[in-house]
């Protein structure tokens, strides 16, 4: 019935076409734009920055310049630091909410998702208010002697405010999807494992981690995603350097005008963006081949 | 080996009595069945014997040693699952050495067990598969050697069966009890499938409610049910109203109250003067031949419905205004609809319990 | 459970752990907000009062802003259901090939940096003159609440029994009313989901606002974010206004907890 299945692939390519034409023309079109600047090409900046182009001088200018790769490093491991951490905090949170009947129970695992919805610009702005010196978590922290005089905890080289805003934005999502993923374990599998012998701990060991962790790292990567490519929580935790990428882009582009360097900068953060992506997906789809 | 014996074991759950006052005793080695519908607190009283639901009230024991604070990995009892329960992400052998591995064993001592059991349920050669590589057969004995390895004194089976096919089915039934009759364990299993509990136990416990009703080897409690629920649940049977008159030594008379038949009867749980309830099942009814002698458990009817089954013809005989259902072997005569039939009702196969409450 | 490896002690101050650090970033921004008079040697303010709030409306920093994010974000959840429904109906119910690809491209606007897009964005419309008013703000919000849309919705479709459809036809029913008898009122869970993420990610977001708003259009966030860019911060106003941005995000989380199952959260938090 070939009237019939060119009908149904009609109604398809019809029923996808707004979607398409929106993203087309407000997303990948700019982002053409993007790439061609790069070049040189004066797509975005109106008038040339450069005498003959296309050229790959903005390329080089990146390649050689430490400002930039030092970014693209450091929006790396900051961010791969501020995910790891919430995972395993949002991951044991789940096990605790998952495994214990406790007073409270009930109270929690409401109270853990309120930052789920917390717009990461404030989020950021609490976490400086309290990590500046005179802050309390600066100051409680240096009553207790983990930080000493003078030690920065916002704004600093190491980009510490950062991990603990971006942890605490993301441990609810870690949580919750854990918690979804640890309810779908067959509890007829811990009862096997238990008539087997296995005392909860070696439950946890056997059945619920390997079980459950594959499958939470692979619907994790989003996160890891929109950390190594946020601005809001960078730009107001971070120093002025070293920094995210997506700070000293708005500081080329909108502050100075400098489109091709931008340009430059936005196409390779976006190729790192995807190749992070494409490795997780490998990694993660490795462990979760085994279930 | 061991005996399992549970003292007036009570489990709430919300506002429902899963399990009500329920005492008895498996002995060792024996192969008892629990038997009911869904939701008759079957399962709970199997998972209160693992360990892994803990009783409200009441006692557990393993022999002499009470085991209501012992956890499930340190009662030395194994289980198979409804689902299988296979670990997704092991190997078939991973699988059978689990129980093992908890247990401590070496490894050259693992590796031996693991063989010899997956000899006993001919599943060798599947080792380094992954359960979903599996068919529902191959699964439900890859549950079944898992259990056995550890070489557990009690095995508890969760409605082993229900998840494989028909054929499938009928065929593990008499492989699985020969295979824990051989091993030598003490095993409870838990049904909701009469056919399937008649076949393979020892003797058998039917539950209702949360509560035993009945209990008996397979023959005691199909040829004498203790009332109309236990009747139906194990089989077909016509069940007719009627009174119980007077006991002889010879039983009971009991008068049908749709007809005013008199009927002479073996067994009754109602003492005369009692109403009740007959049950007739419908192999104990016989088709007298021409010339044979009616007796007095004799009746007269014709045949209102014949059904052919193949070896059997299923037949609804109306005898004045009662419905008599009776299978008789095709071979044995010519049968028509709307033929004259004389029947007979043997009084030891026939038994009268009271009226449901 | 029997048997479990925490100890009560244990289990009781990872609680309060908890506790702490989820709520004292909202509790000191509350702190600051209702502050009257806060010395900066004192361990808390002096004086509670509205004093914040009360600068915010007399200055203009709090009505206007207000008023257009919430325009936007009605905008965008409209804009992005009509969008979204067409699409998700044919991923969700409809097996052809390039299924996937087209459910893994709904996600790349979530995996490229809104940085990278946001310059493009920035000269292209800056070209078009299509800048500072609230379409141009709703379109660039929608990049980012289309696939969560979309998301939700898609796993709604694809909870329908595909046989009610075949069932609904037989009848005689047309291909259009299908939609609309048997479909639209099955996927309500997901629209719903759906446009409480959309929603949310309209009002939180801000850096494509900032990039494509300024000078006319200010909403909330990029409020807050022209108090605390600069080089000084000044904190009671900018908290004031958080708390204002917070009672937004504690109905979202209300509603989604009342309403939405956890198979269509689509994705990590809002960012921007």
């Amino acid at each position: 019935m070939p009237a019939v299945a060119l009908k149904g692939r009609l109604t398809i390519v019809l029923f996808l076409m707004p979607i398409t034409l929106f993203y087309a023309l407000v997303w990948l079109y700019p982002l053409i734009l993007v790439f061609l600047q790069s070049f040189g090409v004066p797509t975005l900046s109106g008038k040339p920055e450069v005498e003959g182009y296309p050229t790959t001088e903005f390329y080089r200018e990146f390649a050689s310049s430490p400002r930039y790769l030092t970014a693209l490093w450091f929006s790396f491991w900051n961010s791969l630091v501020a995910v790891l951490v919430s995972i395993l905090v949002g991951y044991l949170l789940a096990l605790v909410l998952f495994l214990y009947d406790f007073r409270g129970k009930r109270f929690i695992s409401v109270l853990y998702k309120l930052p789920l919805f917390v717009p990461y610009l404030v989020a950021a702005f609490m976490w400086w208010v309290l990590l500046v010196p005179k802050g309390y978590v600066y100051e409680f922290l240096k009553a207790l002697g983990v930080i000493g005089q003078g030690a920065q905890l916002v704004n600093d080289p190491l980009g510490i405010g950062i991990i603990v805003a971006n942890t605490w934005m993301h441990i609810p999502f870690v949580a919750l999807v854990s918690l979804g993923s640890l309810k779908l374990v067959d509890p007829s599998l811990v009862e096997a494992a238990r008539v087997l012998g296995a005392d909860m701990r070696r439950v946890l060991r056997h059945i619920y981690i390997p079980l459950t962790l594959p499958g939470i790292l692979a619907s994790l990567q989003l996160i890891f995603l929109s950390m190594f490519g946020g601005f809001s929580v960078a730009y107001i935790l971070g120093a002025s350097f070293p920094t995210y990428m997506s700070v000293t882009i708005y500081e080329d582009v909108v502050q100075r005008y400098l489109w091709s360097i931008g340009s430059v900068q936005a196409v390779i953060y976006l190729i790192s963006a995807l190749v992070i992506t494409y490795t997780y997906s490998k990694i993660s789809r490795k462990g979760l081949r085994r279930i | 080996m061991v005996s399992v014996r549970l003292e007036n074991v009570t489990k709430v759950f919300g506002k429902t009595r899963a399990v009500d006052n329920v005492s008895f005793t498996v002995e060792d080695k024996e192969f008892f069945t629990l038997l009911g519908p869904s939701g008759c607190g079957k399962t709970t009283t199997l998972r209160i014997i693992a360990g892994l639901v803990e009783p409200d009230e009441g006692n557990v024991y393993y022999g002499d040693r009470l085991m209501n604070n012992v956890p499930p990995e340190k009662r030395n009892v194994t289980m198979v699952f409804q689902n299988f329960a296979l670990f997704p992400h092991m190997t078939v052998y991973d699988n059978i050495a689990f129980g093992l591995r908890m247990r401590g064993w070496s490894k050259s001592d693992i590796d031996r067990r693991v063989r010899e059991v997956a000899e006993l349920l001919r599943i060798r050669g599947l080792e380094n598969k992954y359960p979903h590589q599996l068919s529902g057969g191959q699964q439900q004995r890859v549950g079944l050697a898992r259990a056995l390895a550890p070489q557990p004194e009690i095995i508890l089976f969760d409605e082993p069966l229900s998840n494989l096919d028909a054929i499938l089915r009928e065929q593990i039934r008499f492989e699985l009890r020969d295979l824990v009759k051989r091993v030598g364990i003490t095993s409870i299993y838990v049904t909701h499938d009469q056919a399937e509990a008649l076949v393979v136990s020892d003797r058998m416990a039917i539950m209702r409610s949360g509560r035993i009703i009945q209990m008996g080897t397979p023959k005691e409690v199909y040829e004498r049910p203790n009332s109309v629920f236990v009747a139906k649940f194990l089989g077909i049977a016509t069940i007719l109203e009627g009174r119980v008159e007077e006991k002889s030594d010879e039983g009971y008379r009991f008068t049908l109250a749709e007809t005013g038949h008199t009927l002479r009867v073996a067994h009754s749980f109602v003492e005369p003067g009692g109403r009740g309830f007959v049950v007739i099942r419908p192999e104990y009814v016989t088709l007298l031949r021409k010339g044979e002698e009616p007796d007095e458990n004799t009746l007269e009817g014709r045949v209102a419905k014949a059904t052919f089954l193949g070896s059997t013809i299923d037949m609804n005989i109306r005898i004045d205004g009662i419905v008599l259902r009776t299978f008789v072997k095709a071979t044995e005569m010519e049968i028509r609809e709307g033929m004259e039939v004389r029947v007979r009702l043997s009084p030891e196969k026939l038994v009268v319990v009271p009226p449901e409450d | 459970m029997r048997g479990a490896p925490l100890t009560r002690a244990g289990i009781a101050i990872l609680t309060l752990v908890i506790v702490v650090f989820v709520l004292l970033p909202i509790f000191t921004v509350f702190l600051w907000a209702f502050s009257e008079r806060w010395p900066g040697a004192k361990l808390f303010p002096e004086a509670f009062g509205l004093k914040w709030f009360r600068l915010l409306i007399e200055s203009g920093a709090l009505v206007q802003p207000l008023t257009y994010s919430l325009i936007i974000a009605a905008i965008v959840v409209v804009a992005s259901a009509l969008i979204s429904i067409p699409a998700a109906y044919v991923v969700g119910v409809k097996r052809f090939r390039g299924r996937e690809i087209v459910e893994s491209l709904a996600l790349m606007p979530l995996i490229v940096p809104p940085i990278a897009t946001g310059v493009g964005i920035l000269g292209y419309y800056t070209q078009i003159g299509f800048k500072s008013n609230i379409w141009a703000v709703a379109s660039v919000h929608l990049i980012g609440a289309i696939p969560f849309m979309f998301r939700s919705l898609a796993a709604a479709f694809e909870s329908v029994d595909p046989a009610l459809e075949d069932a609904a036809r037989i009848l005689g029913a047309s291909r259009l009313r299908v939609l609309r008898h048997v479909y639209l009122p099955l996927i309500t869970p997901g629209l719903l989901a759906g446009s409480v993420f959309a929603f949310a990610w309209s009002l939180n977001e801000f850096l494509l606002t900032l990039l494509v708003g300024l000078p006319d259009i200010v909403t909330l966030p990029v409020q807050i974010f022209r108090y605390v860019g600069g080089y000084y911060i000044q904190v009671a106003p900018v908290s004031a206004l958080s708390v204002i941005l917070l009672i937004p995000s504690i109905i979202f989380l209300i509603l989604s907890e009342k309403y939405i199952r956890a198979e269509f959260v689509p994705g990590a938090g809002v960012k921007g």
